[in-house]
């Protein structure tokens, strides 16, 4: 905040400095028309746009907010709020919890009882890794209101932020007993499951995520990887069908192709295959190694890539 | 005790690639020249970043050190070690970070290292303090002593702190984003370029 | 009939203009009665998760299809399996009947409250108040058939059907007024969703498409389940390979 005092005395610095005026009114006619510039719109969308997206950009959130938002946030009406939550969480993100510590102080003396705010405060002691204190007000969230499922999902993030993994999942299963539909919830489960190399029960959740969403064919790829990293037989066959599954909604997804490429050829040196299949999968890799050979070719990259090499 | 060197492109590479993603764990491929087992000495001279997704599927890791292996020979490279930063801020043991893409490398090239990149030291001004160093060996770690860790060029860490104010770690690919985009290159040419010219 | 009707100027000023305000203010009050009463809804755990179990089953049954044929077996056994099931699961014979519910009973006080006692209430007084009154004409003509809509409390055979009673014209103001009420409070609305704990509320509605659950978990399960044992599994990236194939080549030889 030292930044604040300097910039809004304008007759300090003009006093000890001796840079011409007419500059130094430039420059303060410059910071008052930002202060009182709500023109800005810009901004403001990207803000929103990134959190109706969820994108992770904390870095750039808190560089909006730094670069003058923090001085007209009282001049956003309603939108006011939401932007000081999700300032909140940038600042937590990036661990710069002075910003967060006002942000929540704002918002707290605003809703004083509102459990959304509640949770900031407990992603605050979160952050400053005072896990205790974090929990306690979760508890308090959760016994207020029982189908809170922000506050029992921070709870696993606590439990995975302490490396313990394993309670994670063990904890985020017993959420998923009752939140039986939250597809974020499966995400992070199956997410747990790979860290921990359990790829038969991470399949599973990617199972769980596909019947939520069976047009993504990020899932159907996803759902084929794990079952590659498994290995054996029967799994690269399901394997090999996802990844074409995937490529059929979206031929441009690259990890399919290659993953078609990888499974095919694996699969013609099983011995357990049949010859019908053997055709097919000859056929697939031909097919693919032409696909990926193309889409370089229309990216015109491998030029780049030899140009890399003789550096 | 080997000595273990790394060149500015390569320390660079590492620690950006933790910078781009710094929620999510991120692996790479360390390439070094070839040199006989008596040498006491071993110079990373670039790293591949690979992933930040889902480093603990296999498939597109496959294709990756397929690729990597080729352009590497064909540079007159091998592949020598592999990187690695976790997700969580505490995970730094080489255990908890142990991949299958070490033990494919470590069948490869004798003796194989796995670097750990020791999430707690970074900060604005890192240098080699931030990573673990052990050297494969039949699947134990013998962990390297930080003293005989080191850069070539030694300014290498102030090059990496104006790439860190530039951002430029926005401009680093790694094979996942490759793979998103594959008119992106992985061999960084450009941000190699630029490395150099900071150092 | 040619002479045509004159009214007392003073019924503007006295009848008129006030059934106007009244009623309006009068909605006004019922709109922040009706949010200081309103209680958050609290959704029972027990009934979340049955929404959410139904919500699983339906997505297994309709999109079963794209997962393998053991998995969409274990599934469903899951779901159906004799004992324990999570659509057979037997469960002590919860809160059925409205009236025993004590918070259905003082939700449904609540509204009456606020709906229809003002209704009753303030009708009948501006009824006893203003009675008897013409207030305004429609500038058009009418069939008989309005009298009765337009001209409560006048019984006047002969009077013409476009004039407008007092009474009526309350009646008139009532259901006219909506759009002007939300025009008022349109923005204060969203004032008062901040101001309360709604902050929250917003986020639920996210999640907000399971919520809306039929009052007996059991007859909805019984369905569920019947549905979930008839259907077959067929699963749809059988020859998807060849399929993938064959459009390619297909589009090749375009």
């Amino acid at each position: 905040m030292s930044a604040k005092e300097t910039e809004l005395h304008p007759l300090h610095v003009l006093q000890e400095n001796n840079e011409p005026k007419s500059k130094f009114l430039d420059k303060w006619l410059n910071l008052w028309l930002k202060i009182n510039d709500l023109g800005n719109e810009s901004e403001i969308q990207q803000l929103r746009a990134w959190r109706e997206n969820n994108d992770r950009k904390s870095r750039e959130i808190l560089d909006i907010w730094l670069n003058g938002l923090w001085l007209k946030i009282n001049k956003l009406g309603n939108e006011k709020y939401l932007i000081l939550e999700q300032v909140c969480i940038a600042a937590l993100d990036c661990h710069v919890l002075s910003i967060a510590k006002t942000c929540i102080e704002n918002l707290s003396q605003e809703f004083p009882k509102s459990l959304r705010v509640k949770k900031l405060q407990a992603m605050y002691f979160e952050a400053k890794e005072d896990f205790g204190s974090a929990i306690k007000i979760l508890d308090a969230i959760i016994k207020a209101d029982e189908t809170n499922s922000p506050a029992r999902k921070r709870k696993v993030a606590i439990l995975k932020a302490q490396g313990k993994n394993a309670e994670a999942i063990k904890q985020l299963t017993e959420y998923l007993k009752i939140f039986m539909a939250d597809v974020e919830a499966w995400q992070e489960l199956a997410d747990l499951y790979i860290t921990e190399h359990d790829y038969q029960k991470a399949a599973f959740c990617v199972e769980e995520l596909i019947l939520h969403n069976p047009h993504n064919h990020l899932l159907h790829q996803r759902y084929a990887d794990i079952k590659y990293t498994q290995g054996g037989f029967d799994n690269l066959e399901i394997a090999k069908s996802y990844y074409s599954q995937a490529l059929k909604i979206n031929p441009k997804n690259m990890r399919a192709l290659y993953g078609l490429y990888l499974t095919s050829s694996s699969l013609l040196n099983c011995s357990k295959i049949t010859t019908s299949k053997k055709k097919e999968a000859s056929k697939l890799v031909d097919w693919t190694l032409k696909e990926i050979k193309n889409k370089y070719a229309e990216a015109d990259v491998v030029v780049t890539a030899l140009a890399a090499l003789e550096i | 005790m080997t000595e273990v060197k790394f060149s500015a492109r390569a320390f660079c590479k590492i620690i950006l690639h933790t910078l781009k993603y710094p929620h999510c764990a991120v692996n790479g491929i360390l390439l070094a020249k070839p040199q006989s087992s008596q040498t006491k000495e071993i110079e990373f001279v670039d790293a591949v970043p690979l992933f930040h997704i889902c480093i603990n599927l296999t498939p597109m890791a496959e294709i990756a050190l397929m690729q990597i292996d080729e352009l590497a020979s064909s540079m007159g490279l091998i592949i020598a070690g592999y990187y690695t930063a976790s997700e969580n801020l505490r995970d730094n043991s080489f255990e908890k970070c142990h991949h299958k893409i070490a033990d494919k490398i470590a069948s490869n090239c004798n003796p194989a290292y796995v670097v750990v990149v020791n999430n707690t030291k970074l900060s604005n001004e890192v240098d080699t303090g931030a990573f673990k160093v052990a050297q494969m060996v039949d699947g134990n770690f013998k962990i390297i002593d930080d003293n005989l860790l080191s850069l070539s060029p030694e300014e290498s860490y102030e090059a990496l702190m104006v790439l860190q104010q530039r951002k430029e770690y926005n401009n680093l690919v790694d094979f996942d984003n490759h793979l998103d985009d594959i008119s992106l290159d992985w061999m960084n040419v450009q941000l190699n370029k630029s490395i150099e010219e900071y150092l | 009939m040619a002479t045509d009707l004159i009214v007392d100027t003073q019924i503007r000023f006295w009848v008129f203009l006030p059934i106007v305000v009244i009623t309006f203010l009068v909605g006004i009050i019922r709109h922040y009665v009706s949010i200081l009463l309103s209680s958050q809804k609290k959704v029972e755990t027990q009934q979340f998760e049955d929404s959410q179990i139904i919500l699983r089953a339906r997505l297994l049954r309709e999109n079963g299809k794209y997962i393998p044929k053991t998995a969409f077996l274990t599934r469903r056994h899951a779901f159906n399996k004799e004992e324990d099931g999570y659509l057979t699961q037997k469960r002590p014979a919860a809160s059925q009947s409205m009236m025993t519910d004590p918070s259905m009973m003082t939700d449904m006080v609540k509204d009456n409250l606020t709906n229809v006692l003002p209704m009753v209430i303030v009708g009948g007084w501006i009824n006893w108040m203003f009675s008897g009154f013409i207030t305004t004409k429609v500038p058009f003509p009418l069939t008989l058939r309005f009298k009765s809509m337009l001209q409560r409390g006048i019984e006047l055979s002969h009077l013409d059907a476009s004039w407008v009673s007092s009474a009526s014209w309350y009646f008139l103001n009532v259901f006219g007024l909506k759009s002007i009420y939300s025009l008022v409070l349109g923005e204060n609305n969203v004032f008062n969703i901040l101001a309360a704990d709604q902050l929250e509320q917003m986020h639920e509605q996210m999640s907000g498409a399971a919520m809306a659950m039929p009052q007996d978990p059991k007859v909805a399960f019984k369905a569920e389940w019947e549905a979930l044992e008839i259907i077959d599994h067929h699963w749809s990236l059988d020859g998807i390979e060849m399929k993938l194939l064959g459009e390619e080549e297909k589009t090749l030889s375009d």
